[in-house]
């Protein structure tokens, strides 16, 4: 018997001794990647998760958010031969559709490191007041303009139904990963107003490249004047975005370039928030000179429609610098195309809000909403001095009415922000209003404004349970 | 009632002084201990059981005659008739092992049983079974043998592997696998350490000697695999090799020549009707004039040209195996010792697997009780590679090599415009895998005491798999000499494992037998990419001084580690009521931290009813027993890491607005563990008419929760994969199996097996994620709540329109649409059999034997994945004939639509549609083996001092009987991941048929 004991005894020290050890036996950390628990340690470790979400953003706009909006709208031809945009462009996607798939997980990835950020700011005390204020504050931004560039592309717009319980997306306000449902329209814009209002009293009045107050104004101002019928303490959507696009003009940050093309270095001053392309090797607005660059021999895959180049070649109030991006290739042939040379460069910045947007925003908000016609008017002005100079029959008189405001203010829109995904947005905003065009309610192309295909199919992975995916098709 | 013990133990011990006794020893006929021997006193209450080393006493008899019983299972019962007077009586019985018994010992986790001990579900096959069997790597030989066990048999590639299911799939994401334990260690068994390269995935059961193996348990339900813990739910297969003789000295010599050749050669066409096809298409299209033709060739050169490149990639391979063993035996020790080379050459054109492989056992008795053994095996398995499927070689045969191309351009040179010429690149390009491995293990094993074993155990498992490529100067177009690539992997794997057992006998009939254990396990693998330009040749032959090498670069390395704690407790009532407990406690570092360990129970019973005198009544009833078993197991098989939140470091992100930036790549999942299995599992035993037939029949159920995904989520998650316990599936089934003497005569024997399995399986459970939320890799299939794992979710095809000729498809409700849209796909069918089953039949008759094994599956579907382009859009791919039931004119009632180069015409933007147009009834019938033996006389050999000579021819896959069009009813792919493995096995991607072989086996002891 005492042999058993001294056996048992050293069976049970060596299994003693070893579970003792066990815990760091089992402690395997895998190679070449950061923990997360040691990630972020410093204000810099921080700062690279911010720029790591601005980098999604980018990848976003620079990417295809706002060249589906543009093939929606009635300013393109069928793309030249990419299945992808094409089913865009017929208003009918397909949950399989590649490029719709890897641009949707853009902005949400962008969202999901502002998320994580916001969720570990405190975690180990490294950052200052100030530096977490503002970084809170930029992650708002990121937040407000992924949701935004989503709800315009994936839900029908802000007035489609009366009261907005229309589907919208998913909001997405932790990291965690979780199916959600679907939150409501009315939903998404008050979270995006929310996270927006939180940036313009956080932000810094100058943040360099990245996103500052006016930032966050510009981009409030766009929301508002979407809002068709929107109200908050007694002010209508317009006179809101006047106020916010006002505040933006004012500030005398930002001044109208002499040749207008934001997207290049001649029109930096106009620039409120951009996409940063430092060389050609690191050129983030690959969507714009992938798929409009004409030039070289290139056979762009976007092309315009004869409409709009007749409407910017036309004359009748002395040229129209604008025509000078529409060129006619191949004329009179069986391949003939209108390329647009606004995007030949090797790489630029994506100039996501500037200040020509928001003179023609406060021109048809301030007229919208019973506002200072004058400031309108001289604001739609400056926009058609510069196109088709100073003396052109074209300028508004300083008698014109409020509709006359409009409708030159949407002109100048249209040809001033070609190519940048504008015009389907104001399309539906008009169509939500419920104007008419010749008496008719808003068709874009032959579609109606609302029909299910105006708007993208998810892709299939985000279906779940709990999600409802598009209806698609149904707009012939 | 303690007291009432304690009582009874007293007077126990204060008699023994006075009263008379019987004491004696039970032993088999190989003079060793029989443990657990009923003896009794008939007529009388008194009786004893025998203990660890066989001895027994009974006590308090009063003096007179006694007829003493002594039985054990297996064996046949004894009586002695005894005469007890004033002195004690010494009774040593030798027991006579009873034939008609299957009563030999099992190898359980950790431990040996005697077969009617078990009360769990444990399948025993002999080597032998495995040996006889030319086969690309061992495990495919386990097929049709063991009820349960599916077993799909890998490629025509030398050295593929099989894909076993036991008892279903109940894993999606995680690795499905049964765990293989070689002596005592679990194996690197990962399939995927170089992933998919070449259409092949590196299979590591091929470098295991089928030669060595003594003989291989598979354990299915949850009592026998419950020892396993955490990794037992997929079941474990234990694989013993041999032991050396304990008498005298034996060499056994066997040799094997063989010949492979293809089941079955794909129709492609040729030249001419490629050409003929493929202007129909272009007309169709409204085209005019001629077509222009794929890789630019001329009409004049195509004409030309028919290559049948079916023929160029498949020949005959020539197989030959030499294997010498050796054993020896004495009192003290015993040893084993073998050496083989088998040169395992495929029907492709430049594909073998060739390898060498020696192995020494040894056995020492160092004292009384103190045992120690060594099994040590080296091999080095070399593969000659060749691409096959989506890589080339045959592949390209069967796709974008056409008829139209030649092998050479006039000037000699290959023909190589843009297109894979399997020949070339064959001639070409120098390409094997080389794996080095040696698999050991040492146990010393303590006896300290009646009753007590303790044993200590160590293992290693060392693996190096080394790629070598060479693509000279011609191949690559270079400047320099050529390419050299050596990619060598590392795994080093050992465990410990101590264990002591302590048996222990209560009153006359009970017996206890209780053992503790601990284990650790570690694994690592490294891996390095090397490579040199201006290299004369590949890296094995030495590389030129002038060769530039580049600097190494290591491949992420992967880590991992078990620690565990286990128990079983064995009880054994008067040799007829078995109970078993399991228990295991498993740490891995796979396991996020809320969830490091966990606790895995399992309980069995099994009761001998033919023990009872109501059944021995029966005479027609010679074995009948019922056994019942339910436990928890689970599935560790995950990959390391996944529950570590990680974020990519700066300097690896990139940079935005020329700052560097870093993000999250994966989140913290710290409930991430392993997959649980509820398993409830019951059978029926029975041998009728003295064993000439004896039956199992099984039912069971297994309840996997915690399924893990590797999960596309919503994109809206913000980030693209995680690995999470999701899901639920269920798997329930019959096994039956059936062993048959048919005749049994001194000069003709015939036996037969039979068994059939049958599985449900079903998927109840993903959360709230969607049946696209993970997919088998490209093949639509899916996992779809209701339907079972690896479900083909297709667009449904209906019919060719006669009128237009175009494919008519059926939309989510039914209705009839000429558009293919991927919201219409439904659960059509699935890859996974309803049952499968194996027949043999052996026939002795004097000195020939013969016996053959079918195999059968039935129920399943076949997803021939490459048919949408060879019997769809006319491309650049060759086509089979087919399509030569195509619709061409109005009112054609035809099985293919009209031909078309364009894809709208079949409703869609991209060729890659799948469709149930492709979609097959897999079931098959295979005459997987014939055996023809003949047995040299022994008095005629015996001149020649041979004590056996066999000579055997065997024959594998001689036919098979399908419906399945395509070229093999039975796939087993190359895949992408365990997801794919566990998804869409038969699926077929240009996968090389199996090979039919025929060899010449001689088989001499000395």
């Amino acid at each position: 018997m005492k042999k058993l004991n001294i056996y048992l005894i050293i069976l049970i020290t060596g299994i003693i001794s070893i579970s003792s050890s066990c815990k760091k036996v089992l402690d395997i950390p895998p190679p070449n990647e950061t923990l997360s628990q040691n990630a972020l340690e410093s204000t810099q470790d921080y700062q690279n998760l911010l720029n790591s979400a601005y980098n999604s953003v980018a990848n976003a706009l620079g990417g295809n958010a706002l060249i589906f909006n543009e093939i929606l709208s009635d300013n393109l031809e069928k793309p030249f031969n990419n299945n992808d945009f094409t089913e865009v462009f017929n208003h009918n996607t397909l949950f399989f559709n590649g490029t719709i798939s890897y641009f949707y997980g853009q902005p949400y990835e962008a969202v999901f490191r502002a998320n994580y950020l916001m969720e570990h700011a405190d975690d180990k005390g490294v950052l200052s007041a100030a530096d977490k204020n503002r970084m809170l504050a930029e992650c708002r931004f990121i937040r407000a303009l992924s949701h935004f560039e989503l709800l315009k592309l994936f839900a029908q717009p802000y007035g489609y139904t009366s009261s907005n319980s229309h589907l919208g997306i998913v909001i997405k306000k932790t990291s965690s990963p979780k199916p959600l449902a679907r939150n409501t329209v009315k939903e998404g814009f008050d979270f995006i107003i929310e996270e927006l209002k939180y940036a313009i009293a956080n932000l810094p009045v100058s943040n360099g490249n990245y996103a500052d107050k006016n930032a966050a104004k510009a981009l409030l101002a766009k929301v508002y004047f979407c809002m068709n019928g929107y109200t908050e303490a007694g002010k209508s959507n317009y006179s809101l975005a006047a106020q916010y696009a006002d505040e933006v003009i004012s500030s005398g940050a930002y001044t109208l370039s002499d040749t207008g093309n934001v997207f290049a270095s001649a029109g930096a001053s106009e620039v409120i928030f951009k996409i940063v392309s430092t060389s050609s090797s690191d050129n983030r607005a690959g969507a714009f000179n992938g798929n409009y660059r004409c030039d070289g021999g290139k056979n762009p895959q976007l092309r315009f429609t004869k409409e709009l180049y007749i409407m910017a070649k036309d004359t009748t109030g002395g040229a129209d610098k604008r025509g000078n991006y529409f060129e006619l290739f191949n004329a009179g042939k069986e391949n003939e195309y209108i390329g647009y040379n606004k995007f030949n460069m090797d790489y630029f910045n994506v100039a996501y809000l500037h200040l020509t947007d928001m003179k023609l925003l406060r021109a048809e908000a301030l007229a919208e909403s019973g506002g200072s016609l004058t400031v309108a008017i001289q604001d739609v002005n400056d926009i058609k001095k510069r196109a088709y100079g100073t003396g052109s029959t074209k300028i508004l008189s300083s008698s014109a009415v409020a509709s006359d405001v409009i409708t030159a203010a949407r002109y100048e829109r249209r040809l001033e922000m070609a190519g940048e995904g504008d015009r389907v947005f104001q399309m539906k905003r008009m169509g939500a209003k419920g104007e008419l065009i010749n008496g008719l309610p808003v068709k874009i192309r032959k579609a109606p404004w609302n029909c299910p295909g105006m708007i993208l199919q998810f892709p299939i992975a985000e279906r779940t349970s709990v999600f409802i995916m598009n209806e698609t098709g149904g707009c012939n | 009632m303690k007291q009432k013990l304690l009582l009874f133990f007293c007077l126990f011990v204060v008699q023994k002084a006075i009263a008379q006794k019987i004491a004696g020893r039970i032993t088999d006929m190989k003079n060793e201990a029989v443990i657990g021997a009923v003896i009794q006193v008939e007529g009388t209450n008194y009786g004893s059981a025998s203990d660890a080393d066989g001895y027994f006493k009974i006590l308090n008899l009063k003096p007179g005659k006694y007829k003493l019983r002594v039985s054990y299972i297996g064996y046949r019962s004894e009586v002695r008739e005894i005469d007890l007077q004033e002195a004690d009586v010494i009774v040593n019985v030798t027991l006579k092992e009873d034939p008609k018994n299957l009563d030999d010992v099992v190898i359980v986790g950790y431990g040996t049983q005697r077969r009617r001990e078990i009360s769990g579900s444990i399948v025993k096959l002999d080597g032998k079974q495995i040996t006889d069997m030319p086969a690309p790597s061992f495990e495919a030989a386990l097929q049709g043998k063991a009820s349960g066990v599916q077993v799909s048999v890998g490629s025509g590639l030398a050295g593929s592997s099989s894909i076993i299911r036991i008892r279903g799939i109940a894993s999606i994401s995680a690795g499905g696998d049964p765990l293989y334990v070689v002596d005592g260690i679990p194996i690197t068994q990962n399939q995927f350490l170089v992933g998919n390269s070449g259409g092949m995935n590196n299979n590591p059961l091929a470098s295991i000697n089928p030669q060595d193996i003594e003989s291989i348990q598979i354990l299915k339900d949850a009592s026998a695999t419950g020892i396993y813990g955490s990794r037992g739910s997929n079941g474990v297969i234990l694989i013993t090799t041999k032991r050396g003789a304990k008498k005298g000295f034996r060499v056994d010599f066997t040799t094997r020549v063989g010949i492979s050749q293809p089941t079955a050669k794909p129709n492609m066409l040729n030249s001419k009707q490629y050409l003929q096809i493929y202007q129909e298409a272009y007309e169709n299209d409204g085209g005019t004039g001629r077509a222009k033709l794929p890789g630019n060739m001329s009409w004049e050169l195509a004409e030309k040209t028919n290559t049948n490149w079916v023929d160029e990639t498949v020949g005959t391979g020539f197989k030959q195996m030499y294997s010498v063993g050796l054993s020896k035996g004495a009192e003290k020790y015993n040893t084993y010792f073998n050496i083989t080379y088998d040169d395992n050459g495929s029907y492709l054109i430049g594909n073998s697997y060739d390898r060498l492989s020696t192995r020494f056992n040894a056995d020492v008795k160092l004292t009384k009780n103190l045992n120690a053994s060594l099994s040590s095996s080296l091999s080095r398995g070399i593969n000659n590679r060749v691409d096959a499927a989506w890589s080339g070689g045959l592949g390209a045969a069967m796709s974008t090599t056409l008829p139209i191309y030649p092998v050479r351009n006039a000037d000699g040179t290959y023909f190589n415009n843009g297109v894979n010429n399997p020949v070339r690149t064959r001639d070409l390009r120098k390409w094997r895998t080389q794996e080095t491995r040696t698999i050991n293990n040492i146990t010393l094993d303590y006896r300290p005491f009646k009753g007590l074993s303790v044993r200590g155990s160590g293992s290693y498992d060392y693996m190096d798999l080394t790629e070598d490529i060479y693509e000279p100067r011609e191949y690559i177009n270079s400047t320099h000499a050529g390419n050299a690539y050596r990619n060598p992997t590392w795994v080093s794997n050992y465990n410990y494992n101590i264990t002591a057992q302590y048996d222990y006998d209560y009153l006359l009939k009970s017996r206890f037998s209780l053992m503790l254990g601990n284990e650790y396990q570690h694994s690592l693998t490294k891996g390095q990419n090397i490579s040199y330009t201006n290299a004369n040749g590949p890296v094995y032959k030495g590389i030129n001084d002038d060769a530039v090498k580049a600097a190494p670069k290591n491949t992420a390395s992967q880590e991992w580690a078990f620690i565990s704690y286990f128990g079983r407790l064995n009880y054994n009532y008067a040799g007829k009521l078995f109970v078993t407990l399991t228990g295991r406690v498993d740490g891995s570092s796979r396991f996020g931290i809320n969830n490091r360990y966990g606790f895995f129970p399992s309980a069995s019973i099994g009761y001998v009813v033919s023990q009872e005198n109501f059944i021995k009544r029966i005479p027609q009833i010679s074995f009948l027993k019922v056994r019942a078993g339910y436990g928890k197991t689970g599935n560790a098989d995950l990959p390391n890491y996944q529950w570590r939140g990680t974020f990519v470091p700066a300097s690896v992100a990139g940079n935005y607005n020329g700052q560097p930036f870093s993000n999250p790549s994966r989140l913290e999942n710290p409930d991430l563990k392993w997959e649980t299995s509820l398993t409830i599992d019951a059978a029926l035993e029975l041998g009728l008419l003295k064993d000439r037939i004896t039956m199992e029949f099984g039912v069971y159920q297994k309840l996997s929760s915690d399924v893990i995904l590797n999960l596309t989520v919503p994109p809206s998650f913000g980030f693209s994969n995680y690995w999470d316990n999701v899901g639920s599936i269920r798997n329930r089934g019959i096994e039956f199996s059936l062993h048959t003497i048919n005749i049994d005569k001194a000069k003709f024997k015939w036996t037969s097996d039979f068994n059939v399995a049958r599985n449900f399986n079903e998927i109840t459970n993903i959360g709230a994620y969607s049946s696209d939320a993970v997919s088998g890799g490209t093949n639509d299939t899916r996992v779809v709540v209701g339907s079972p794992v690896g479900t083909n979710f297709l667009v449904r095809f209906s019919h060719v329109d006669k009128q237009n000729g175009l494919p008519v498809y059926l939309d989510i409700n039914g209705k009839e649409t000429y558009t293919w849209d991927p919201v219409n796909r439904v659960s059509v069918g699935s890859v996974l059999p309803k049952a499968v089953g194996g027949f043999t039949n052996t026939f002795n008759y004097k000195n020939i034997d013969l016996s053959f094994l079918m195999v059968f599956s039935y129920g399943g579907n076949i997803y021939n994945s490459s048919s949408k382009r060879q019997i769809g859009v006319v491309t650049d791919w060759n086509m089979t004939t087919d399509i030569f039931d195509r619709w061409q004119k109005p009112g054609d009632d035809a099985k293919y639509p009209r031909l078309t180069q364009n894809t709208l015409t079949y409703g869609s933007t991209t060729p890659w549609i799948n469709t149930t147009m492709y979609l097959h009834d897999a079931s098959y019938a295979r005459l997987r083996n014939v055996t023809l033996s003949y047995n040299f006389d022994k008095k005629l050999i015996s001149r020649a001092k041979i004590q056996t000579a066999r000579l055997s021819f065997i024959a594998t896959n001689i036919f098979v009987i399908t419906k399945y069009p395509g070229l093999d009813s039975e796939i087993a792919r190359d895949f992408e991941n365990a997801t794919d493995r566990n998804m869409s096995p038969n699926i077929t991607y240009l996968t090389p048929p199996q090979e039919k072989t025929y060899s010449i086996q001689l088989t001499v002891g000395f």
